[in-house]
């Protein structure tokens, strides 16, 4: 019983701060799903007009990536506004479940304004690429999730250290650039002519999630038991970030 | 019972300087303290304590019984805030703020919607319920911070400057509200720079002071506490404050003299500002007054 109340608290506090956070914004100023959209649309344009059309469906699978962790990494600023500027926060430890289900909210607040540019380059990729897998896109779906999460994970945690909300303008560029644009995200892992710069790769953990998904749409071929690891990197990098974050946040200073 | 007591509060932030220094501090329920002090004095910190926002250095704090550090996730439960410098997103309604928030304390749907109704009516923003807060004055955004404490009808209030940048009009509003709340049995801290305000709502007042209580009591009690009943303000040619010492303690502010003094020798001072042709007026000691001459106090045995 009490388990369940102290769940269904969490799910009231997660909904609140997704509403506040994600859902009536967006609403307010739906114009912000396009920004994060645009660089990846623009790639696919270039690659499109040069006649590229080997390379159009990594340049779909990146767009996706990219769309997802633009996105997810903005709850750094989200994060430090609220702390910082807005002291919302202070309000929302207050509340059932304290800042988890408050940051999650944020988190899914972001996903939100992700939706209309994932959902036009998933519709561009099963007409173009000719991906209509059920099991493709599960994986997909799947490594786009593992992205959003362990990306906000990340943010929130850069956030906790800004003392001034100016101090993330900087990085949120940065590293989407970082982790959506640099990595092999738009080209498979065997372009890169080093053995250890394909294993410096893997520091970022979108390189795992777009190797999952080149495999998916039939891309790249994976070696044996690689499948299984490339789940397990975003999944430590996530563990490593929540751990990180749950030392920063669960008793401030 | 004390719904808040603090018991030898001590917290540094970089292990050089006290931010509080041994303060002891005891609320009753239903009662309104205020905490006054100077910007830096400690209020911010010792109600950020109290709401387990942060750890103190050395002591404790039980709110209604329970250790703030070790059991914050029932302290939560049962307390509200509204945080110094806060403010309301820009983007969302008053009525969002409001009625989200108490989804997120954890309320049914139908009983957070009476309670945005209610206290979104009883601060004056019904009107404005869905007028964007990147629309509102600077007072009416205040207003829905406070607005959205006091809708958790939580057992205890901390509200941290909660009328800053407020009109005489909506301060009163809040200082209504702040008044049925205790009315209706919860306990609240205000902090404020507010002596008016301090005297206006609060039951007790207790004075910070480089992180440390340097008086607390009724206000009645507080102001009793510099000893001077009444103050004679004074401004006119050839007022020597070496004179006017012999009456009382004396303050310069800007061209005038103010003397603090008791009941007797006041009349003995209007009478020498008559016979000199000064102007003088006598009025009461104020909160305001016992503020600033136990904060001076302080600072000359410092110096």
């Amino acid at each position: 019983m009490r388990v369940r109340g102290a769940l269904s608290g969490f799910l009231r506090s997660l909904y609140a701060s997704t509403m506040l956070f994600g859902v009536l914004p967006f609403k307010q100023n739906p114009f912000w799903a396009l920004s994060p959209a645009l660089a990846p649309f623009a790639f696919l344009l270039f690659l499109s007009i040069y006649r590229f059309q080997q390379v159009v469906p990594f340049a779909l699978i990146g767009g996706l990536i990219s769309i997802v962790v633009a996105n997810s990494i903005s709850m750094e600023s989200d994060a430090a506004f609220n702390r910082i500027v807005l002291r919302l926060d202070s309000m929302f430890a207050l509340t059932k479940g304290g800042l988890i289900p408050y940051a999650i909210g944020l988190a899914l607040g972001n996903l939100i304004n992700a939706v209309p540019g994932v959902a036009v380059f998933a519709v561009l990729l099963w007409t173009m690429a000719g991906i209509t897998s059920p099991q493709a896109w599960a994986t997909m779906l799947g490594a786009l999730t593992l992205i959003w999460a362990v990306v906000s994970l990340l943010g929130y945690l850069i956030s906790t250290y800004a003392r001034d909300i100016r101090d993330l303008w900087v990085y949120s560029p940065l590293m989407t650039a970082l982790l959506g644009y640099l990595p092999p995200v738009y080209y498979p892992l065997e372009l890169l002519p080093d053995p250890f710069l394909r294993a410096i790769a893997f520091i970022s953990p979108t390189t795992s999630a777009a190797r999952l998904m080149h495999s998916a749409a039939g891309l790249v071929k994976l070696g044996p038991g690689e499948f299984a690891v490339l789940w397990a990197i975003p999944a430590a990098h996530a563990v490593v970030f929540a751990a990180l974050l749950y030392r920063r946040v669960r008793r401030p200073i | 019972m004390y719904v808040i007591e603090s018991e030898d509060l001590w917290k540094t932030y970089d292990g050089r300087r006290w931010a509080l220094s041994g303060v002891d501090l005891r609320v009753r329920e239903g009662e309104v303290l205020a905490l006054l002090g100077r910007n830096g004095a400690g209020k911010t910190t010792f109600i950020r304590i109290a709401c387990s926002l942060l750890k103190p250095t050395r002591g404790s704090v039980r709110v209604l019984g329970m250790d703030v550090t070790q059991e914050s996730s029932r302290v939560r439960e049962r307390i509200a805030l509204v945080p110094q410098e806060g403010r309301p997103s820009n983007l969302n309604t008053p009525w969002s703020h409001v009625y989200y928030y108490l989804i997120a304390r954890g309320l049914p749907r139908s009983e957070a919607r009476v309670r945005a109704r209610r206290y979104l009516q009883s601060l004056e923003l019904w009107d404005v319920r869905d007028v964007i807060c990147g629309n509102l004055s600077g007072g009416m955004r205040q207003r829905v911070l406070v607005a959205m404490a006091l809708a958790t009808e939580a057992d205890v209030l901390f509200l941290d400057e909660p009328t800053i940048g407020l009109d005489p009009l909506s301060k009163q509003t809040v200082w209504e509200q702040i008044r049925d709340s205790a009315a209706e049995g919860r306990t609240v801290v205000v902090t404020t720079h507010n002596m008016e305000e301090a005297e206006t709502i609060a039951d007790r007042v207790a004075i910070i002071d480089e992180g440390r209580i340097v008086a607390s009591g009724t206000p009645e009690e507080v102001k009793a506490r510099v000893g001077y009943e009444y103050r004679v303000d004074l401004r006119g040619d050839g007022i020597e404050a070496s004179e006017l010492s012999s009456y009382g303690l004396v303050r310069r502010i800007g061209d005038r003299y103010r003397v603090y003094l008791s009941d007797s020798t006041a009349r003995e001072l209007l009478d020498l500002a008559i016979a000199r042709g000064w102007t003088a007026s006598l009025s009461r000691t104020t909160l305001e007054d016992a503020f600033v001459l136990l904060v001076g106090e302080v600072e000359e045995h410092a110096g």
